[in-house]
């Protein structure tokens, strides 16, 4: 970290709402794209990237510079967003997965270039429970066990929902190509 | 595509796809943000500790081992001064034995004169008056009482030293049981009241029974009370600290007497988290225990003991004992009246006493006590077991009221030894809790908890459960 992003964090944390711009202006792509790995929709994401930015300049103070500044706020963000799922009733209840896959709607972008976006649209399209899941093990690297301590579910639980999510994922692909 | 939908790498196609995908919110997203954050950050409880959290946690340190450091002293300065008692104790004690080998000398040679001369007998005791008397204190061949030849005995001990005495903080160890003829002289009362002294001498701390006079409740049986206590803790990463505002407890005592058992404590404790479910817990707490209770003893008066006072009245003695040893004595002077010079309290008359009394104890307690959290979920339970080693700081008693079914008897300086309590006594407790973190760093805890004495408290070994409510402020 060099001294312009040290000498940013010391104006956010006091308040100057210039630095807190420039902060946002910084981070906001890359934290927007992780709000939509875990948000159902681009307005909730939206949702997500506004409370994640207030609770980082709340929580400046505890931001160590010893760490990666964007790899603490992406952690923050990510936190708000289970918090936002947390209180969502039915995060982990069934689903079928045929019937999610002949909802999808087959769209041409996996052939253009913007196919991480329609994978990312596929994710969105994924039920909460087992979107979050599949985020935190196989985008963040998350144990289950440790999945299953931060979303206050079981080992089974999680496991079950990454193996629904990614077969849901499989079929969805397929109705694609 | 095909290559990677069929393979069975769909994990690290999805990671190398997501990981670093970036897409830009919409364009009024930042005033949004701007709306929402607040001005400037004032002044936050959590950001102060958050920045001064090893100065504060020192400074709690500092002061939790100068507070302790000052209750030893007075601890300290207690016992010195229960030993310096405990000494002219034994002291008088000694006097007291030495006194009766006098009497005895003095009632033998008074029998030995009895069969030589008058002359003889008016040389001998004038050589004993001359030669002993100085050194026989307060012994004082005064009249004899009809029926018997014991002499009246003028006992060198005041007043003021048996109320020391009976006052005295001593530790509950065995003491030789004290001859029964050393009575304090009572104090001139009016004509019309008779005086009853109550004399609880160290009898109630040599023997395992209380005094039927002081009911201490069975603690044993005093469960199903319930002691709130809201504690505000705080910790940052591994350390804890909590703070206990009040802890009551409400117990309804059981048996003869109605009572209330009390306890108030408060105190700081501190504590590590050894990870994420392990933390080692301990501090310093302060205890206030205090119980009164109401009871009534009935009383046979004896006028076995065959003396009288300086006045001439005689004095009967109520002496009880239980499983061979005394427990429990008292004087009854039985003034007699000019009018009529016999007395008023005849042989094997009784009569009830009802009196409130009241024990206090004061005790700084350190808990060391290992919790167990099961989980790290918003809802969550946890496990607590450990020891307290109570250290006791000061106890003592009194009778605030003390009636006689006979209008004619009055109590005159009643007391009692505050001895009773163990210097120290260890609890053991155990504990369940569940938690709740309404925000992520405030939580709400129930714990119903239990706390059994290992070593005696008073005569027995207190057995409490509870159940405690918790706030917990983390930083």
């Amino acid at each position: 970290m060099d001294s312009i992003d040290l000498k940013l964090i010391e104006d956010c944390k006091n308040g100057d709402r210039r630095a807190q711009e420039e902060l946002y202006r910084r981070y906001k792509a890359m934290l927007f794209g992780v709000c939509l790995r875990y948000a159902g929709s681009r307005e909730e994401a939206e949702d997500f990237l506004q409370d994640g930015f207030v609770k980082i300049y709340k929580n400046l103070y505890q931001y160590r510079p010893v760490g990666s500044l964007s790899a603490w706020m992406r952690k923050v963000v990510i936190n708000v967003a289970l918090q936002h799922l947390r209180r969502k009733r039915h995060l982990f209840s069934e689903v079928e997965i045929d019937t999610l896959a002949d909802q999808y709607e087959v769209e041409d972008q996996l052939f253009s270039s913007f196919r991480a976006k329609a994978l990312m649209k596929m994710i969105q399209q994924l039920p909460d429970g087992y979107r979050t899941v599949f985020n935190l093990y196989v985008i963040e690297g998350y144990s289950h066990k440790e999945i299953a301590d931060q979303l206050g579910i079981n080992e089974a639980t999680s496991k079950s929902q990454l193996s629904r999510a990614k077969s849901t994922l499989r079929k969805l692909i397929e109705k694609v190509v | 595509m095909d290559q990677e939908k069929n393979n069975d790498n769909l994990e690290s196609f999805f990671r190398r796809e997501l990981e670093h995908y970036q897409e830009e919110p919409g364009l009024d997203m930042w005033d949004k943000i701007a709306i929402a954050i607040p001005p400037k950050p004032g002044f936050s409880v959590g950001r102060m500790v958050a920045l001064w959290k090893f100065p504060i946690l020192l400074g709690l340190l500092v002061l939790s081992l100068i507070f302790a450091y000052f209750q030893y002293q007075r601890a300290e300065k207690l016992d010195q001064n229960s030993h310096q008692q405990a000494l002219e104790i034994a002291a008088l004690q000694q006097q007291m034995e030495e006194l009766d080998l006098k009497f005895s000398l003095a009632k033998g040679k008074a029998q030995e004169v009895d069969l030589e001369p008058s002359n003889a007998k008016a040389k001998v005791e004038s050589k004993t008056t001359n030669q002993e008397q100085a050194n026989i204190n307060g012994i004082q061949k005064q009249q004899t009482i009809a029926g018997t030849d014991r002499p009246q005995v003028q006992s060198p001990i005041q007043k003021s030293d048996l109320i020391q005495i009976a006052t005295t903080i001593s530790p509950p160890v065995a003491l030789p049981q004290p001859p029964t003829i050393d009575l304090s002289e009572p104090q001139s009362v009016p004509i019309t009241k008779r005086p009853i002294d109550f004399l609880h001498s160290k009898q109630l701390v040599q023997y395992n029974k209380a005094s039927p006079l002081l009911t201490v409740p069975d603690l044993k049986a005093l469960r199903g009370g319930y002691y709130p206590r809201f504690s505000v803790g705080a910790w940052s990463g591994n350390i804890v600290v909590q703070y206990y505002a009040v802890d009551r407890r409400v117990s309804p005592a059981t048996g003869t007497s109605t009572s209330v058992f009390l306890s108030k404590t408060s105190g700081f404790s501190a504590g590590i988290h050894l990870d994420e479910h392990w933390s080692l817990h301990t501090g310093l707490g302060f205890r206030n225990n205090g119980f009164s209770l109401s009871d009534q003893v009935s009383l046979e008066y004896t006028y076995h003991n065959s003396e009288t006072n300086a006045e001439g009245n005689p004095v009967g003695l109520y002496t009880f004992t239980q499983e061979g040893a005394l427990t429990f004595r008292a004087q009854i002077v039985n003034e007699l009246e000019q009018q009529n010079p016999e007395p008023i309290i005849t042989e094997g008359e009784s009569f009830t006493v009802d009196f409130n009394s009241a024990y206090r104890l004061r005790y700084y307690s350190i808990p060391l006590l290992v919790k167990y959290q099961i989980g790290q979920q918003r809802f969550h339970t946890y496990l607590k077991g450990g020891f307290i080693w109570n250290k006791l700081m000061r106890d003592w008693a009194f009778f605030p009221n003390i009636t006689f079914s006979s209008g004619r008897l009055t109590a005159a300086n009643p007391r009692l030894t505050v001895s009773a309590a163990r210097d120290n006594y260890f609890e053991f407790a155990l504990a369940m809790g569940v938690g709740y973190n309404i925000t992520p760093r405030i939580e709400l805890a129930l714990e119903p908890s239990y706390f059994q004495a290992i070593t005696s408290m008073l005569n027995v070994k207190p057995q409490t459960y509870g159940l405690r409510g918790y706030i917990n402020y983390m930083f």
